[in-house]
């Protein structure tokens, strides 16, 4: 299961006090979620944004869950949520993540080298010729950090 | 040991096949040392009169800390990136795989013609002394550029003359501010310099000063990135007036390259100028050639920076429609923060096109850049 | 402490240093995984992240570490919030939060980030 990371704007009006914020975020991590949230007092009224980490893969849905959460955690509507991305713990969805945001399937496949990881990652011959290697080569290099080799069959 | 050290200790080494030419190197002089070369008294009087400020106009990310360089290039005691030829080694022939890198020294110029010739004849001498040098080209992977003043054809075609026949020049180097363009006969000294020595005349995109900073036809832009269609403009005039001028024509073994000015762009070029050549030739009869063939056998652009859309297959249908490996060289721009990393950008180029990209191209269109290099230990494979 | 093997072996937790050796503000890069993991001390938290940039391929871990720039009443229209929290690559300065190994605005990349905790004194990454 993949993590994403939701961001969310919890006053974009930027007309709520510093300490309803920081009660609406205390009340979200008491429930048991993960929230990465920034000193108020130093970030411009209209940019105060936190960071939900949720299990899944629908960012819609995710997106809509957690304003609606948020909301709620702040006893006022308003919080927007903002773009979504997703941790990478270099497990084979968060390959499979990666390559299809690049509008591909693949499989995966592991060796090893000593020590050394070997990923190799095979997309279908028919879309060898739209495959940005390159581009595709290091994003998944940086969300595994082992060796990736791309095959066509 | 030094590199130096253990390459004295180690056995004559074997050949191995040159398989990247990197077409844009920076090396930047050390301070103080390009004063040395320049004489008197231009010296006093335009060189060290000016305390020089910071005139980049360009906001680069982080400007402030990273200078638009890479920031891991500066040196370990805060020297500019570029300026220790042991680590341009390392982080480009060793660790990201360019075999030779020739070099592209900025450095400045001024209003006054043979003042400029003064200043690039110190950046030949200061690139002999200090990189092309047996201590720091202990390796033969660096070639350097005769640069030359455009605007003083005499001198400009004086120091080609001077530095012809050096082991690792590779090119002669000149601007494109200037104005007339390039195809003005009061230039013709240069080119002909040029190519009595088989030498090639490059371009890297650079900003004049004052009436030569490339303007827009519609007036000072609001960002900084507008000067990247100038720039593309300021070299698409050249072309043109390469092409109609007929410089060809006089000068028929005469290459030219065009550095870090894109190149995507060259292809509706050509469909208009091979359209107009159609529709006028009778008007221009010492124009004996269709356009796009002058630029296919004369002209060459590097890769760097590269425009490449979403979806590959539109750039890979770019490169077949302007047969880029007729007229493209690989180029990383090392150690600026725009840097192309050879191992990245191979896998863009069609794989029929990749080997005289990364390198034939080079070898054919540089002199001194041999088929094959003695192996070093640890170097990257590119591909 | 030990020399380190080339690169530490997978799927276990790895003592990779003592707390006081990442002072707040500082990080180190140890050989874990194909190019390393910078391991960033956050005003007292601590966050894994592999030394490599999605981008091109850049050291990571060699960048600068600052904060993000937001648009404010401050002068000069800008401020900078969250200092520390984003390291930025070398290269071509693509920017990434440490603790998600992500940017929002190029939502397609992940930089793998690696659990760590601090346990007597130790800190300690699971790769």
């Amino acid at each position: 299961m993949r993590t994403a990371v939701i961001r969310v704007n919890l006053n974009p009006a930027g007309d709520l006090p510093d300490d309803q914020l920081a009660a609406a975020v205390e009340d979200l991590k008491s429930s048991g979620l993960e929230v990465i949230a920034p000193d108020f007092g130093q970030v411009p009224a209209h940019s105060r944004e936190i960071e939900l980490l949720l299990p899944g893969e629908d960012t819609a849905a995710l997106s809509a869950w957690a304003a609606d959460r948020c909301a709620r955690a702040l006893g006022a509507p308003g919080p927007v949520a903002g773009a979504a991305t997703f941790l990478s713990r270099g497990t084979d969805e968060d390959a499979l993540g990666v390559v299809s945001a690049f509008g591909l399937t693949a499989t995966v496949e592991r060796a090893w080298n000593n020590d050394q990881e070997i990923v190799t990652i095979t997309i279908p011959r028919a879309d060898a010729r739209r495959v940005p290697e390159s581009r595709l080569h290091t994003a998944l290099e940086a969300a595994l950090n082992a060796e990736v080799r791309l095959l066509y069959a | 040991m030094t590199t130096l050290e253990s390459r004295l200790q180690a056995p004559a080494a074997k050949k191995v096949p040159v398989r990247v030419v990197d077409s844009d190197v920076h090396p930047v002089p050390k301070p103080g040392v390009i004063a040395e070369y320049v004489p008197e008294p231009i010296r006093s009087k335009y060189l060290l009169s000016h305390p020089h400020g910071d005139t980049i106009n360009y906001d680069a990310p982080d400007y402030a800390h990273a200078k638009a360089m890479r920031v891991d290039a500066f040196t370990p005691d805060g020297g500019f990136p570029g300026s220790d030829p042991e680590l341009a080694f390392r982080q480009l022939i060793i660790e990201a795989g360019s075999d030779i890198g020739i070099l592209e020294p900025g450095g400045r110029t001024h209003f006054i013609p043979e003042v400029t010739t003064a200043y690039k004849h110190a950046m030949n001498v200061w690139q002999d002394k200090h990189w092309l040098d047996s201590q720091a080209n202990w390796h033969e992977r660096w070639r350097g550029s005769i640069c030359a003043g455009i605007e003083d054809p005499q001198g400009a075609a004086r120091e080609i003359e001077e530095w012809a026949g050096h082991p690792y020049m590779a090119q002669v180097l000149i601007n494109a501010e200037p104005r007339p363009a390039w195809g003005d006969p009061r230039y013709d000294p240069v080119w002909a310099a040029a190519v009595r020595h088989g030498l090639p005349v490059s371009c890297h995109l650079s900003r004049g000063y004052h009436e030569e900073l490339p303007m827009p036809p519609v007036g000072f832009p609001s960002y900084n990135h507008d000067f990247m269609v100038t720039y593309s403009l300021l070299a698409a005039n050249q072309v043109m007036s390469m092409v109609f001028d007929g410089l060809f024509e006089r000068f028929p073994t005469l290459k030219i390259i065009l550095v870090e000015h894109a190149f995507s762009w060259i292809l509706p070029l050509m469909w208009r100028m091979d359209a107009i050549y159609s529709a006028r030739k009778g008007d221009m009869p010492e124009i004996r050639r269709k356009p796009s063939d002058y630029v296919k056998d004369h002209i060459k652009f590097t890769t760097q920076p590269l425009d490449y859309p979403e979806d590959k297959l539109e750039l890979t249908r770019a490169f077949e429609w302007m047969e880029a490996d007729k007229i493209l060289m690989f180029s990383s721009d090392y150690p600026h923060w725009t840097f192309d990393d050879p191992r990245w950008l191979v896998k863009h180029l069609p794989e029929s096109m990749r080997d005289a990209v990364m390198h034939a191209n080079g070898i054919e269109t540089y002199v001194t850049v041999p088929t094959h290099v003695t192996a070093l230990d640890g170097k990257a494979f590119v591909y | 402490m030990a020399e380190q093997p080339s690169s530490l072996p997978r799927g276990r937790e790895h003592v990779v240093c003592t707390e006081d050796e990442i002072p707040p503000g500082t990080h180190k890069v140890f050989p874990i995984g194909r190019h390393g993991v910078g391991v960033y001390n956050v005003n007292g938290a601590f966050y894994a992240i592999a030394n490599y940039c999605p981008h091109e391929g850049g050291p990571l871990c060699t960048g600068r570490v600052h904060g993000r720039s937001v648009v404010s009443d401050a002068p000069g229209g800008a401020s900078v919030i969250r200092d520390g929290e984003f390291v930025y690559c070398p290269w071509h300065q693509w920017g990434f939060e440490i603790a998600t190994g992500t940017t929002a605005v190029k939502p397609e990349w992940s930089i793998r980030t690696y659990p760590v905790r601090v346990l007597d004194h130790k800190v300690i990454v699971t790769a």
